[in-house]
């Protein structure tokens, strides 16, 4: 039985809705020696700013009960590093590749997606919900009106495929994601980490070098799922669910909730393959239940008797 | 290569260190002295990230096959990964991404023939240094091995080192075994007598170790490689955790990957806590 797994990211084909979330994926290459990069819906790259960033101090990772905090605090090349050494042969590839991206300034954001709509980049997403750049960063994605401002900008700015990455750490995110709707955004992708952080209770000194960092993994499954309920409920737009995925049951809840296709992050740490054996699942899983197209699911959590 | 690697034997050297003999051919074939491996830990775990460790030996044929047949870790059981790697028992199998990373530099053959290789190891920082000594003396180079730790249970592996072309000098801070301090005083008194006959420097310890033995060894001109560890998240040099300021060309300081420009670097490009 073959099974249909496009789906459409408004506008944007995907030849299956599996995709590599950002800052687990580095910039897609680095992954060659581990899986087909061209079987993959696509995946999103390591956030990108205007000039080389060199990120926080370390320790910048602690693992926790079924998950991990990360303070990376966005270290990257730089987009104009990106274009010279990673885009000729990212181009190259039969698969959506997503550049993210991120700013300090309504401007910057501005500016680091036209440098790469230039370049021919035909996807951005956006970070607006980093929750280890004190500056601009996850401020912006707590605030609807600044959620509006920094989206309808660069709307007005690129035309190619936006989509918006939002945080988990408001107290309403239907709020932020009509907002980011109504500012022009061809879809959104639901959530970033989770605010955290741990204490050795020896040294008695936090566990990570910037104090503060941002959980995923699996123990963040459950609010991710709820999160991207929530958003479904509150637009039209296509989301994407991201959240603690290491397993096709994990992805198939999301796609029940509502969402269109899925990001698998931390999982990519522990298995290079991980995306294209939960591809692999998921097909599996619509085989055995004699699913035609993943999109007849979309949607399709039952309401409880 | 992601590897299902089987465990061959386990051996506890004491309460806290053990060995860990891994079949996996393919990636012995291709491993270096330096390189590391990340470890997965058996399903049914909260611990859900891969444990970095490195590679501390290759399995010696076994006389009818040429190549080894796998590896050896040296673990020491430090919290929750480690503890449930303890527990592993042969027939056990573990998913063993790898080899990683950049290793040893070995010396040409000239240094080879004529000076001697100096290995210093503090704790569990021996493990990829027993590899190395292995490769050094299989090339046909004297190695001078110090292996310096607390108390005598924490130089474990001792076992390890066969080859008579191996000088092994000990050292304990609590005066169990070998020379009563840190390997610091130890290698001062091994400088002031050899230094004219020794070749490259090679350093794995707690980071206070390195920088003294970094401050030492620089001076005097040697060549001097230090392998590094840091919380990993993948290995593979995209989570961007285990990254490390490493001294630039213009004095600058840039971050670079334990996992993917190290774990071995120059002892005059890192910074040890600001020096």
């Amino acid at each position: 039985m073959d099974i249909d797994l496009a789906v459409d990211l408004n506008g944007l084909p995907l030849d299956n809705p599996v995709l590599a979330a950002s800052g687990t994926f580095g910039y897609g290459l680095e992954f060659k020696p581990y899986l087909d990069l061209n079987k993959l819906g696509g995946f999103v790259t390591k956030g990108l700013s205007l000039h080389a960033h060199e990120g926080n101090p370390t320790p910048r990772i602690f693992e926790t009960a079924s998950g991990m905090l990360n303070s990376i605090g966005l270290q990257n090349i730089g987009a104009e590093c990106f274009i010279r050494e990673q885009w000729p042969e990212l181009q190259t590839l039969n698969t959506v590749v997503v550049v993210n991206i991120w700013g300090r300034t309504v401007e910057e954001y501005v500016r680091v997606g036209q440098t790469l709509e230039a370049a021919g980049v035909k996807a951005l997403e956006v970070n607006i919900s980093c929750p280890n750049i004190k500056e601009g960063g996850v401020q912006f994605g707590k605030d609807p009106v600044m959620t509006h401002r920094i989206v309808s900008e660069l709307r007005k700015a690129v035309s190619c495929h936006l989509m918006i990455k939002l945080s988990p750490n408001v107290s309403d995110i239907a709020l932020i994601a009509k907002a980011a709707e109504e500012g022009g955004a061809d879809s959104l992708s639901v959530i970033n980490t989770l605010h955290g952080m741990a204490v050795n209770v020896e040294t008695r000194q936090p566990e990570l070098g910037s104090i503060y960092g941002g959980l995923s993994g699996p123990a963040i499954l459950p609010v991710a799922l709820y999160m991207v309920d929530q958003s479904v409920r509150s637009v039209s737009i296509p989301i994407i669910g991201i959240g603690g995925i290491f397993r096709p049951e994990d992805a198939i809840q999301f796609f029940l909730v509502g969402a269109t296709a899925v990001q698998v992050g931390t999982y990519n740490f522990i298995n290079p393959a991980g995306t294209l054996e939960i591809l692999e699942g998921i097909r599996k899983f619509c085989i055995e239940r004699k699913i035609a197209s993943i999109r007849d699911i979309t949607g399709k959590m039952e309401q409880p008797r | 290569m992601d590897a299902d690697a089987r465990v061959l034997k386990k051996k506890f050297y004491g309460d806290t260190y053990f060995s860990l003999d891994l079949h996996a051919p393919q990636l012995a074939r291709t491993a270096e002295p330096g390189q590391f491996v990340m470890v997965q830990l058996p399903p049914g775990t909260e611990a859900i990230l891969r444990r970095p460790m490195a590679l501390a030996r290759l399995i010696p044929p076994d006389g009818q096959k040429e190549e080894p047949e796998g590896f050896s870790l040296l673990v020491k059981i430090v919290g929750k990964g480690s503890g449930i790697l303890g527990e592993m028992e042969p027939g056990r199998h573990l998913k063993i991404l790898g080899p990683l990373g950049k290793g040893f530099t070995l010396p040409s053959k000239t240094i080879a023939r004529e000076k001697s290789a100096l290995l210093i190891a503090g704790g569990i920082g021996s493990a990829p240094l027993f590899f190395l000594m292995h490769r050094l003396a299989q090339i046909g180079m004297k190695v001078t091995f110090i292996y310096g730790g607390r108390g005598k249970e924490d130089l474990a592996g001792l076992d390890w080192i066969a080859e008579d072309r191996v000088e092994l000098l000990l050292c304990t801070e609590d005066g169990s075994a070998g020379y009563h301090g840190m390997v610091t005083g130890l290698l001062d008194e091994y400088l002031e007598q050899k230094k004219s006959h020794i070749g490259p420097v090679y350093a794995c310890g707690p980071d206070i170790m390195m920088e003294e033995v970094t401050k030492r060894i620089i001076p005097c001109g040697l060549d001097l490689e230090v392998s590094l560890e840091a919380r990993m998240g993948c290995g593979l040099g995209v989570c961007l955790s285990c990254v490390v300021p490493v001294k630039h060309e213009e004095g600058s300081l840039r971050n670079r990957r334990i996992c993917a420009e190290g774990p071995v670097f120059k002892g005059q490009e890192v910074f040890f806590n600001g020096h």
